[in-house]
């Protein structure tokens, strides 16, 4: 073949990815860029000194309160990533296995949540959690409590469940369609070399599944370090998470650069994690039918 | 090697006076039921949901290292029938046993019962050597033991040289080989090959035949072979169980089921022949239609199929003398390589022959003839169950 037409097809191939290149540069890197140009600047009554300054940074990592905050989404998003994978992935792994020609429904039945509101899913765990509540009416009905109690809404705790909650759909649907494409015979396989259902959990499926578990994980721990909304709602004063500092620092402070600088450090800080978690990622399995 | 099993005759329960076929089969008065290593007792199975059984009342009696096949076309129940004795389904009715030990319900895992898929089931996130270890691992054998047992069964396999790579790295005959080696590494009763050859080329296929049928003699395990292959089964088989609609057919040797079938269905699907249909007309004599037979070894039944196979037909000059002997018009002739197969019009039968190439053409009239003792009438197709 000729060289004019390797080149023009080197040359086409840009060109059909302009579009994707374009919609990234402008939609994603050109914000971020303007987030790190913002992190560096001034902060004045009104409006911003466009000077270098490192002054945001040592302002975040100097607050207390910056770090304590940072701390506890870290546990909370680490936490509830931990339950939603605990919970979604042998979740999965069961409807794939055992509910046969049911299992699309028991799957859809899993991710239905996604289609609700953010808000909402959130929103209905008040009158769960609430003083006047489902979980309180429960507890008074069989006696374990007399009075409504006040504990479960408002705490760290609370955030953890409710993002437990809103996490598993996501857990559950990376891992099940990952184990929904390991070829049913690898289990009888397992089973005809002597593996009991354990064992060929824990030696077959666990590790070329263990990829999805990972990124559904990644992906809980991602959407519940950032968020200020379900803190806000459910987590009370001893439940805020850095998501709303961040928050407060663009809106009621009105200090751009100081937000972009906070904004800036969580996501470094998600980055350290999900680097770490990517260990877990071993190379690509490549199951029956698929080529590498 | 002078096993018993692989001198004695296969012994089926029922009634063994009726059938042509049975009476060529002995019951051994020594072999006890401990000899057996797998037994299934009046087998079914219904899948849920269907009406039609995928077995029907099946009985097998697998004996001590022998190659035994189930063949039978598409759809026959092979499949299910093996996948009764390896574990993964479990009879609707009836009992399977591994020696004298009664397993029907027993789970895969716990079964010595190893098998060779179809599809190879090799574990995807494992190299060769891990694939091949994996039985070993299971059964708690030592890292050392592994190691070394492993690279054993390599060798006999011949992939040792590919130990190290991934499953998806390997060629369908290599993946086989690897599958064949897990099978056998933990030293089962049973290892059960559902069409382990299906998916090979030709060439690779018979190549691949030979070395099942070397390492089976070789380790001395009792191999139960699928088939849809004719040519396969009677190649390699100690004793072939002919199946279809669910239902046993015959049981027996290669030998056996080519040259006394004992169903027309037996005589059709293994090998080609020709089945005519006759009514017997007094002691040796026989009516097919408009022709008269001499014949020998048929059934007491008033109407019966006698099976010629195709080589066993004398044409032109070879036919005069034979036992009988009859006027036909070759209707087709179509070449064959070494042969010519011919079709020949005779009276209202088109019966099938193979003729030297060059020898007939169409429209050429040509005699036919063949000898009682190479025809063999097979009584009318009643339950298989009975013909067994
Ligand atoms: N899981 C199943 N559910 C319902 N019917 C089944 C199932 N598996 C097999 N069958 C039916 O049972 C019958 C026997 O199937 P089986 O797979 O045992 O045949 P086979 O002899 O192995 O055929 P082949 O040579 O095509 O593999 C077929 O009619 C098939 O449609
Ligand atoms: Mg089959």
């Amino acid at each position: 073949m000729g060289r004019p037409t390797e080149k023009l097809r080197g040359a086409a191939r840009y060109l059909l990815a302009l579009p994707a290149i374009v919609w990234v540069g402008l939609l994603v890197i050109a914000p971020n860029l303007v987030l790190v140009l913002y992190s560096f600047w001034k902060n004045e009554l009104f409006g911003v000194n466009k000077t270098f300054t490192l002054e945001n940074y040592e302002k975040v990592v100097q607050s207390d309160a910056v770090l304590t905050l940072m701390w506890r989404s870290l546990l909370i998003a680490g936490g509830a990533a931990t339950l939603a994978t605990l919970i979604a992935f042998p979740l999965a792994y069961v409807v794939v296995r055992y509910f046969g020609r049911f299992k699309f429904y028991a799957a859809l039945l899993v991710i239905v949540p996604l289609w609700v509101s953010f808000l909402m899913r959130v929103y209905s765990w008040k009158i769960i959690l609430g003083e006047n509540g489902i979980l309180n009416g429960f507890l008074q009905s069989i006696g374990v409590i007399s009075h409504p109690s006040t504990v479960f809404l408002y705490s760290p705790w609370a955030v953890a469940v409710v993002m437990t909650y809103v996490g598993i759909p996501y857990v559950f649907l990376s891992s099940y369609t990952l184990l929904d494409r390991i070829p049913p015979n690898l289990f009888e396989a397992a089973a005809d070399c002597g593996a009991s259902p354990l064992r060929t959990f824990r030696t077959v499926i666990w590790p070329i599944a263990r990829p999805a578990a990972v990124i559904g994980f990644m992906l809980v721990f991602v959407i519940v370090f950032g968020d200020y909304v379900s803190p806000t709602l459910v987590g009370g004063l001893s439940g805020t998470m850095v998501g709303s500092v961040v928050l407060q620092a663009f809106g009621a402070l009105n200090n751009w650069p100081y937000g972009a600088a906070l904004a800036l450090s969580t996501v470094v800080m998600t980055l350290v994690v999900l680097g770490l978690l990517s260990l877990l990622l071993r190379k690509r399995i490549v199951l029956e039918g698929e080529t590498a | 090697m002078t096993d018993p099993a692989r001198t004695s005759e296969v012994t089926v329960g029922g009634d063994e006076s009726s059938s042509p076929a049975s009476t060529a089969r002995r019951r051994d008065p020594v072999r006890s039921a401990a000899e057996d290593v797998v037994r299934l007792e009046q087998v079914s199975k219904i899948y849920p949901g269907t009406k039609t059984p995928a077995v029907d009342n099946i009985d097998l009696v697998i004996q001590p290292g022998e190659f035994y096949s189930l063949l039978g076309p598409s759809g026959s129940g092979k499949t299910t029938t093996l996948r009764m004795i390896a574990g993964f389904e479990r009879p609707t009715a009836g009992r399977v046993f591994l020696g004298e030990t009664e397993i029907t319900r027993r789970p895969p895992y716990k079964r010595p019962i190893h098998t060779v898929f179809q599809s190879y089931a090799l574990f995807p996130h494992l190299n060769v050597r891990q694939n091949v270890g994996y039985p070993l691992r299971m059964a708690g054998v030592g890292k050392g033991e592994i190691k070394s047992r492993v690279q054993e069964f390599l060798e006999r396999v011949a992939v040792a040289d590919f130990a190290d790579r991934m499953p998806h790295q390997l060629s369908g005959g290599q993946r086989q080989r690897v599958a064949l080696a897990r099978a056998l590494i933990a030293e089962p009763q049973l290892v059960l090959l559902d069409e382990p050859l299906g998916a090979l080329d030709l060439k690779l296929r018979q190549e691949m035949q030979v070395v099942l049928q070397h390492i089976q003699r070789e380790v001395g395990i009792t191999f139960v072979y699928v088939t849809h292959d004719q040519g396969e089964a009677l190649a390699m088989s100690d004793h072939i169980a002919i199946m279809a609609d669910g239902r046993v057919h015959q049981i027996g040797t290669p030998q056996d089921v080519y040259s006394r079938p004992a169903t027309p269905f037996v005589a059709r699907f293994v090998g080609s022949t020709n089945l005519l249909d006759c009514t017997g007309t007094g002691a040796g004599r026989a009516s097919a239609g408009s022709i008269d037979l001499e014949v020998a070894d048929v059934p007491d039944t008033p109407t019966y199929s006698l099976s010629v196979r195709p080589e066993a037909i004398r044409l032109g000059g070879d036919a005069d003398g034979c036992d009988n002997r009859l006027e036909g018009v070759v209707e087709e002739a179509i070449y064959q390589g070494s042969d010519i197969q011919l079709r020949i019009r005779v009276g209202e039968h088109l019966v099938k022959a193979r003729g030297d190439v060059g020898s007939f053409g169409p429209g050429e009239k040509v005699a036919v003839g063949w000898n009682r003792a190479d025809a063999v009438g097979i009584a009318p197709e009643a339950e298989p169950a009975a013909a067994k």
